[in-house]
């Protein structure tokens, strides 16, 4: 397990695109002045974890875990199929984001109507 | 806003409005044995309304379809949901155990039965939350 | 399982929640009804959170599975001492805050009022949830309700300031909540399992891993962004002072829920894995509970906002209740439950009384309360209690889990946090004595027409004002519980 192994390095690529979503998602939030641009760098990082996650639930081979017609109970041969978890507990995830995506647009809405500006350093000055 | 004056836009989102709302109640009953879910289907539905309100004429859709009746349609929605899990208590069984229902039918269409009211519930629900904001958001008022 | 009792832990969750969906539609019905909805349906989750409590002294704390499915597949509630003391907590002092609040809704209007109730009780179902939740992806799904309805809530007033302060508590509280679902992440594949309880036991082999480390660091920072440990904080002050009427009330609430996920996390997820291996984690909390402590409450001396100062002032609680963690023996987390609640209700006294000298002196800066101890000598008085025993004057509560953090303290060698502790309650007394000293001992400079608030409004006050002292006097009501609690979380998570 060295790191400067290049077949590591190759063979986890779910988690380096992870990575690096999540660095523009942060630099995203921190550097960007728009109120709306920050709340998309907050989205992108969300969308890295939940490439993170459903990438963990993956097996080589393993075919999507849905029951299909005419399968029975047990089945009559091993399947290999992917782990479901992750992808439920990321529906879970993606609602919860896009409930906050949703209050938060709502927000830049009303303070766009009010203030005539989105950006953040000068609405800061006004809290 | 008025109605839409383009004659492309306004034709296509008539057309299409049907297709998707099918689609959608598609998406909701087929939820517990494939893709899909109550989720994904209130989305569409709702994707489809919010469509003929772009396409068609927003005042009108507002009118027929008030904040006050949505949150209505929603709190409906929750509350079936809840219903359906506290119906596993009364019938002797755990939170949301729908096995223990005392319906005159086999195991498995009882648990077909109550996933789907749990679905229609959950589409309901999202379906008038997200029309709810979808108003909040374009309707002018908030 | 045929028992209702045995179903508490999810009925104390599925009331406030399914109260917070009826009520509006009966409030469509029947206006005027929603307040009653809604307290019936507190006062019903309030007798549910005693009959937990009870049951859990006479037999023990005990797992509840949704759907009857056990915990490897399943989701698990675990109803165990703790989770119930601040269940109680919690919707006792919700219950109290609502039947208080018929006057200060006032301002926002129907319809918004409307709105208002329902956050207001899906807080308390997604607070309740939290505590008592044995799944950790359940926590956080529950953290992100609670923390969205917290959203709403502060904004809901819709006016510029409050829609800023939601917006930036938005943003903060998002990037937490990215950083506690990484952390569940590198958890989960490294053990597999998302059930607290059997991940605990997975994780003592591997609790060398950097993936486990990396994980423990995003959950606690995660959650440390949420409860507004200090360099993290803020989100507070403007959340709090912008935030319409009793709102805070239920952020104050919010946060200590936050701190149970963040003592479930310490003691029942890593408490094994923790004991095998040395990284500094408790002295590492430790020293950030004693810098918020001193740092927040040096601002607070600075504010001119009462608001503001409370929320500093509750910054410094965190801090210690963090510290009395960090101390991590039994009388330390003993002394940091304590606080938790005796802080909640002396922070809830206060400001449901900061509410109604608003409301009805339209006072909401310090240099204003002059005179106020004439004018509104009932309130005030109230006041002068709860904020005694946020400065822990002997025989309320503050001073007993001060006493208890400190000599936990003492006896874990750690003099220097008992110090700070006894320096943090002359600070407090500091920014609470201006307040009452120019209440009561100032004239005010001009005449004005101040009516003490209706009695309907007081008894509410009086209750939680009251139990902020009565809590140190008759301390061993809630030792009884909190002596098992820090017992069953030290002994490994039961």
């Amino acid at each position: 397990m060295n790191i400067i192994d290049p077949g590591f390095i190759l063979g986890h690529y779910n988690y380096w695109v992870a990575i690096i979503l999540i660095m523009i998602g942060l630099y995203t939030m921190i550097a960007k002045r728009n109120l709306i641009k920050k709340f998309i760098g907050l989205n992108i990082i969300e969308t890295a974890i939940f490439l993170f996650y459903i990438s963990l639930g993956d097996v080589t081979g393993g075919i999507a875990p849905i029951f299909a017609e005419g399968s029975t109970n047990p089945p009559d041969a091993v399947i290999l199929y992917a782990n479901p978890l992750p992808s439920a507990m990321m529906l879970t995830a993606i609602v919860v984001t896009l409930c906050m995506t949703a209050l938060a647009l709502s927000f830049a809405v009303l303070i766009y109507r009010r203030y005539k500006t989105l950006d953040a350093r000068r609405l800061m000055e006004l809290l | 806003m008025t109605m839409n004056d383009d004659l492309i836009v306004r034709t296509v989102t008539r057309r299409m409005i049907p297709f998707l709302l099918l689609f959608g109640a598609y998406i909701l009953l087929h939820g517990h044995i494939g893709a899909g879910g109550g989720f994904q289907a209130g989305i569409i539905i709702t994707s489809a309304i919010i469509l003929a309100a772009i396409g068609g004429d927003l005042k009108e859709i507002r009118s027929a379809l008030s904040c006050r009746t949505l949150f209505a349609i929603g709190a409906v929605g929750s509350v079936g949901i809840t219903l359906v899990g506290i119906l596993g208590i009364l019938a002797g069984g755990w939170f949301f155990q729908y096995g223990s229902l005392p319906l005159p039918y086999s195991q498995e269409i009882i648990h077909l039965i109550a996933i789907t009211c749990v679905e229609i519930g959950i589409g309901v629900a999202v379906f008038g939350m997200m029309f709810l904001i979808f108003i909040a958001i374009a309707g002018g008022e908030e | 399982m045929n028992d209702i009792l045995s179903h508490l832990p999810i009925l104390i969750v599925m009331i406030p929640i399914s109260t917070a969906f009826i009520s509006p539609l009966a409030g469509y019905l029947f206006l005027g009804w929603i307040r009653r909805i809604a307290l019936l349906g507190l006062f019903i989750n309030l007798i549910c959170s005693l009959l937990l409590v009870l049951h859990i002294t006479t037999s023990g704390p005990f797992t509840y599975h949704l759907a009857g499915v056990a915990p490897p597949l399943g989701i698990a509630f675990y109803a165990d001492y703790l989770g119930a003391c601040i269940s109680v907590l919690i919707s006792g002092i919700a219950f109290i805050s609502i039947w208080y609040s018929s006057d200060s809704i006032g301002e926002l209007g129907e319809r918004k009022s409307l709105f208002f109730y329902v956050l207001l009780l899906l807080s308390v179902g997604a607070m309740q949830g939290t505590i008592i939740t044995a799944d950790l992806f359940t926590l956080f799904i529950l953290f992100e309700i609670l923390a969205i309805v917290m959203y709403g809530l502060v904004a809901i007033r819709g006016d510029g300031r409050g829609l800023l302060a939601g917006y930036k508590y938005l943003l903060i509280g998002s990037a937490g909540s990215a950083m506690i679902l990484i952390g569940i992440g590198f958890l989960y594949i490294t053990t597999g399992t998302l059930n607290m309880h059997m991940m605990a036991d997975l994780l003592v082999p591997v609790s060398d891993s950097y993936t486990v480390l990396a994980g423990l660091a995003l959950l606690i920072a995660g959650i440390s962004t949420k409860i507004g440990l200090f360099p993290l904080h803020i989100w507070m002050p403007d959340a709090y002072a912008y935030a319409p009427s009793i709102a805070p009330v239920f952020s104050t609430l919010a946060l200590k829920a936050g701190l149970v996920a963040l003592i479930r996390v310490i003691f029942i997820i890593f408490g094994p894995s923790l004991a095998v291996q040395t990284i500094p984690l408790y002295s590492m909390l430790a020293i950030l509970g004693a810098v918020a402590i001193i740092f927040c409450s040096v601002i607070a001396i600075r504010q001119v906002d009462i608001r503001k100062m409370f929320a500093y002032s509750t910054g410094a609680n965190i801090g210690c209740v963090v510290l009395g963690i960090g101390i991590a023996t039994e009388a330390g987390l003993e002394g940091a439950i304590l606080l938790m609640i005796t802080h909640a209700t002396a922070k809830a006294g206060l400001f449901l009384c900061a509410d109604t000298i608003l409301i009805q002196a339209g006072i909401r800066y310090i240099h204003e309360f002059r005179g106020v101890g004439m004018a509104m000598p009932y309130t005030m008085a109230a006041f002068a209690m709860a904020a005694l025993s946020m400065v822990g004057i002997p025989l309320s509560g503050g001073f007993v889990s001060k006493i208890i953090i400190s000599s936990a303290a003492i006896a874990s060698d750690l003099l220097l946090y008992a110090i700070i502790i006894l320096f943090w309650t002359l600070l407090t007394a500091v920014y609470f004595f201006r307040i009452l000293n120019s209440a009561y001992f100032e004239e005010a400079d001009r005449v004005r027409t101040i009516r003490e608030a209706p009695i309907n409004v007081l008894i509410p006050i009086y209750l939680l004002c009251t139990a902020a002292i009565l809590l140190g006097i008759f301390v061993e009501v809630p030792m009884g519980i909190i002596r098992p609690a820090a017992e069953l979380l030290l002994g490994g998570g039961g």
